[in-house]
């Protein structure tokens, strides 16, 4: 069984009034191309998404998916209404020396990271949000 | 003289943890007393993110504190350096040579066992904020601002800072051109890997 555990990260929201703060579900994960087998030399935050059909990328990973040719391609709607292919490539997640293997959508202006349903959330037992003690945790079985 | 390759200071990281790791098991290594001793120049941005990259690879625990980043090897980190050692510690050894002529790995070890306490980690935070005053005096600027900056002084003397209340200081701070240098390296401090308190 996997159990993978993160804390929530704070995050500032800019009212009107005054900044006020919210934790949120982040995890820290380093990414590993599968086609090259290069694996990213930083760790960046992904917000655990639930409301994400698949997980997304932005071009902050361009480098890491040069030369690699997309496996598919997605349609995503976001807020606006409005519809777009996108390239998907096969990927692993590594978090705290876990590795996940899924694919994910790569979305060149996307301002998020994101860990959504698609071969990655609807795989776990449970995704669990400790908000009371402000923690994360994903179950596999 | 050439600066040390980032990958590779990773690697020379875990090498050290790992030699520590065999005399004192217990022992939590301060990441930046480790850069010093590596004559890594850096922001202590970067010093957090390579605590981050190595803790996320499952390779190390870190203990993320003000002014400091306390990283022990896992077992899985031992597991990387015993199957590339030799591969590192060939590298390791030249590098030693090179950059650190004048002591030998046992003197470089002491360094790194010499333990940074909590006050010392929060020594150049004070530095910068003192930085900042005084050019705040020269410039003459808004009483207010340099209040801020006080109480961000006050706050990190404190053995539990509130980061909130020093995140909307320096928010505030970060309207001053001037200061914009000491300013974004005050940030780095305060960002830990739980908190992104800054806008």
């Amino acid at each position: 069984m996997i159990i993978v555990k993160e804390k929530y990260k704070s995050c500032s929201l800019n009212f009107k009034s005054y900044p006020k703060y919210v934790d949120m579900p982040y995890i820290r994960v380093v990414l590993k191309n599968l086609q090259t087998g290069k694996i990213d030399t930083v760790s960046r935050d992904f917000l655990v998404d639930t409301g994400a059909s698949i997980s997304i990328i932005n071009n902050k990973y361009s480098e890491l998916l040069k030369e690699t040719e997309s496996c598919d391609k997605v349609e995503l709607i976001f807020g606006k209404g409005k519809s777009q292919h996108y390239d998907v490539y096969k990927v692993a997640l590594i978090i705290k020396d876990n590795v996940f293997e899924t694919l994910v959508a790569f979305v060149p202006d996307c301002p998020f990271l994101l860990l959504g349903h698609y071969a990655f959330l609807e795989r776990n037992s449970y995704n669990l949000f400790h908000s009371s003690i402000k923690q994360t945790r994903l179950v596999r079985n | 003289m050439e600066k040390i390759k980032y990958t590779d200071l990773l690697d020379y990281i875990l090498l050290v943890l790992k030699i520590v790791r065999d005399r004192k098991p217990k022992f939590f290594v301060s990441l930046v007393s480790l850069m010093r001793v590596f004559n890594y120049n850096t922001s202590f941005g970067e010093i957090q993110e390579i605590g981050k990259y190595l803790e996320t690879r499952g390779w190390i625990n870190a203990i993320f504190i003000l002014g400091d980043v306390r990283i022990q090897l896992t077992t899985s980190g031992v597991i990387y350096i015993e199957e590339k050692h030799i591969e590192i510690k060939e590298k390791y050894d030249k590098f030693i040579i090179e950059f650190r002529k004048e002591k030998t790995e046992e003197q470089l070890l002491v360094d790194v066992f010499s333990e940074q306490d909590t006050n010392e980690a929060k020594k150049p935070i004070f530095e910068l904020i003192e930085k900042a005053l005084v050019k705040m005096k020269e410039k003459g600027i808004d009483l207010d601002f340099t209040k801020d900056l006080e109480v961000i002084k006050v706050e990190v003397s404190k053995n539990f800072p509130d980061l909130r209340l020093i995140g909307i200081k320096l928010n505030r701070l970060a309207s001053i051109p001037f200061l914009t240098t000491e300013i974004t390296e005050l940030k780095y401090y305060f960002s830990t890997p739980d908190s992104e308190i800054f806008s």
